[in-house]
């Protein structure tokens, strides 16, 4: 019910407040806050959160995320101020290379979590309507969300083609010529099609202007409060 | 009243060395139906590009000669002049734009300015006329390839063009569809004018008026109906099943069943393949007929059903049966990967001057027409020595002069032992080619 009343721009409005929170933040705390409010809104404005996906990509971080964290506990700049005091400083060390590699892991995971979730189709007539992208650039991408289906079979068949020629299992990087010639003909198949329908910038859209409801601008208040709380009580 | 004038139409393509030189001249009037034939590469794209303004409004090259539209040339007319020329290309998946069926539909409306409510009873009227409602609320990506081009069709007539161009509409659809799609244009077409490349003629007998012809000179040449090869017949059974066979078996399903995990694609499929032996394979798309080359490729893993040289071929490697099975993908390009024909080949010049590509041989494969990219892919495969190979929709793309080089290749091939299975739409060449022919039919191998 609530799902259906709130605005599209809701899925770039709530990543963009999550993720000034957690360059203003500086403590794990606060990132694990902010990546709490972050997940309960992707529950309010989709019911059905991917969890799997979002268990895909953290698990392909991981490699990222521990070379962050033994880089910057290894080499990093030790702290100032327990320098000039002489105290040991690996316990300080410890906790800023978790800070920072949480801090990583929160900005790709907010963005990540409501990039997989956003209907990306909506947003960008939502955005075409409003004039704020153009529309050729808009309907270029919704046509580039249609082409990724044709383009992975094509693939697929490219590499059953290339392992049967040079019996190997592994591929190289010549598999990416047909690929990139079929790309280029679907583009150019796409581009005459805008042009053979007469796509121009002062067009009308069927859908109506969907705006800002009571909800919208409550869900996004309370996240400015929440998030200036959190920035406040981390200072 | 004339619609288009030409006159020695010549045009090179940017950052190309490739040259289109049409001479000659021709009128075509206000409701004419045209058929406009020739060689594979001769130029007919391009003109009908030209004739539709996107030469030179969106492909930039030196374009010489004159078209003119309605006695103006087609360089002067803007962007909303060049919307009463409705142009429809043959791939029905690059064509589309939006996500669902109604917004792809609705699309050229709104950039005509239409209101809401002028758009809805618009597509509702023609979507009744068509029978295609049930569409309406569907994702483009869930539609098939016939679905497919009858939407990028009806979103074309739905901006009421005076003039229709048409690139081969049929020219990956299976029969049902391209019957289909062939029945919207011949009821649109009553008073339109119509210009159509198509290589399957035998849908458009009743539709064409008046036939063009370029000829291997460029020459652009006026065709009487009765001038036209309209059945386009093939030699039946071209290829003759070897005497000299040994009738030894090379491949054997036996009670092959294939299933999605929500459907059963097909079950209980038994076939015996004999060297030298062609075998068709036919049915409408979806059946399965793709995924039945996988699976005897050995891409698709199978438990004890398929049998070469009578040995499971589960127990081989796949590499040791990539050795003696090849597979043709529908689209030629797919096993281009290098910047010459020659290397395509491993400079086995004689592979090339075998399949009539010697004086290519320092082109690049992409450049090449439709017929030499087949005959070239065709070369790849046999450069590997194959006892069998698998061919996926051989005929696509090739006009009658290429088919029948095809068939001599495939024929001369089977002569020497080599056998095929071959999926087609095209039952003229299935004819020309085949000694046994089976159907896919609701998930069995039936015999036809």
């Amino acid at each position: 019910m609530l799902k259906q009343k709130l605005h599209p721009f809701e899925f770039l409005l709530l990543p963009l407040l999550g993720l000034v929170s957690i360059f203003s933040l500086h403590t794990w705390q606060g990132y694990l806050l902010t990546l709490i409010l972050m997940a309960l809104n992707l529950v309010i404005l989709n019911h059905q959160v991917k969890l799997k996906k979002l268990a895909v990509f953290s698990l392909i971080l991981l490699p990222a995320l521990g070379a962050m964290f033994a880089s910057s506990y290894w080499f990093a700049p030790a702290d100032g101020l327990n320098l000039l005091s002489g105290q040991n400083n690996s316990h300080q060390q410890l906790i800023q290379s978790a800070n920072l590699t949480l801090r990583l892991y929160s900005l790709a995971l907010i963005s990540f979590g409501f990039m997989l979730h956003m209907p990306k189709e909506s947003v960008l007539l939502n955005l075409m309507q409003r004039k704020i992208l153009s529309v050729k650039i808009g309907f270029s991408l919704l046509a580039g969300f249609n082409a990724f289906e044709y383009l992975a079979d094509e693939f697929q068949r490219i590499q059953l083609a290339y392992r049967m020629r040079f019996k190997k299992n592994y591929l190289s990087p010549k598999i990416l010529l047909p690929l990139l010639v079929a790309a280029a003909r679907y583009a150019h198949n796409v581009s005459i099609s805008m042009y053979n329908r007469g796509l121009h910038q002062g067009r009308n859209f069927q859908q109506p202007k969907i705006n800002f409801s009571r909800y919208d601008s409550g869900l996004i208040i309370l996240n400015l409060g929440l998030i200036a709380s959190l920035i406040y009580l981390g200072s | 009243m004339s619609v288009y004038q030409v006159q020695d139409f010549a045009f090179s393509y940017p950052f190309s060395t490739r040259q289109i030189n049409l001479s000659g001249n021709f009128v075509i009037e206000a409701g004419e139906c045209i058929l406009l034939q020739g060689a594979s590469g001769s130029g007919k794209s391009t003109l009908l590009a030209a004739l539709k303004g996107l030469i030179p409004h969106l492909i930039a090259g030196d374009l010489t000669g004159h078209i003119n539209f309605h006695n103006r040339a087609i360089t002067d007319l803007n962007e909303q002049d060049l919307l009463k020329i409705g142009y429809l290309q043959q791939n029905p998946d690059s064509q589309l734009i939006c996500p669902d069926v109604y917004s792809e539909l609705a699309f050229g409306l709104e950039n005509q300015g239409c209101s809401a409510e002028l758009i809805q009873t618009k597509i509702s009227l023609i979507a009744e006329r068509f029978a295609l409602t049930q569409l309406l609320t569907r994702k483009v990506s869930s539609l098939s390839g016939g679905e497919k081009q009858k939407i990028n069709l009806l979103a074309i007539l739905l901006l009421e063009p005076e003039v229709l161009l048409l690139d081969e509409p049929t020219a990956v659809l299976d029969p049902q569809s391209a019957r289909q799609i062939m029945q919207i244009i011949g009821e649109y077409i009553q008073d339109k004018t119509v210009i159509i490349i198509e290589h399957n003629l035998h849908y458009l007998q009743k539709l064409v008026t008046r036939g063009l012809y370029i000829d291997e000179d460029g020459k652009i040449i006026p065709q009487a109906l009765d001038e036209i090869n309209w059945l386009q017949q093939l030699p039946e059974q071209a290829c003759k099943y070897p005497a000299s066979a040994t009738q030894e078996l090379l491949l054997e399903l036996k009670q092959l069943n294939y299933a999605y995990p929500d459907k059963q694609l097909f079950s209980n499929v038994n076939l015996q393949v004999r060297r030298g032996e062609v075998i068709s394979l036919l049915g409408e798309n979806g059946a399965g007929k793709s995924t039945l080359l996988k699976l005897i490729a050995g891409l698709i893993p199978s438990q004890q059903m398929i049998y070469w040289h009578q040995q499971d071929i589960t127990t081989l490697k796949p590499i040791q049966l990539w050795e003696q099975i090849s597979l043709l993908w529908q689209n030629p390009e797919t096993h281009f990967l290098f910047n010459s024909v020659s290397e395509e080949v491993a400079q086995h010049s004689e592979v090339l001057a075998e399949f009539n590509l010697s004086h290519q041989a320092l082109q690049n494969p992409f450049t090449l027409s439709e017929g030499q990219k087949r005959r070239l892919s065709l070369a790849i495969a046999l450069n590997q020595h194959p006892q069998f190979i698998l061919l996926d929709e051989p005929s696509f793309g090739q006009d009658y002069a290429n088919k029948l080089r095809l068939i001599e290749s495939i024929s001369a091939l089977a002569l020497t032992g080599v056998s095929f299975i071959m999926v087609s739409h095209d039952l003229n060449f299935v004819n020309a080619l085949s000694q046994k022919v089976y159907e896919l039919r609701a998930g069995e191998l039936v015999s036809c």
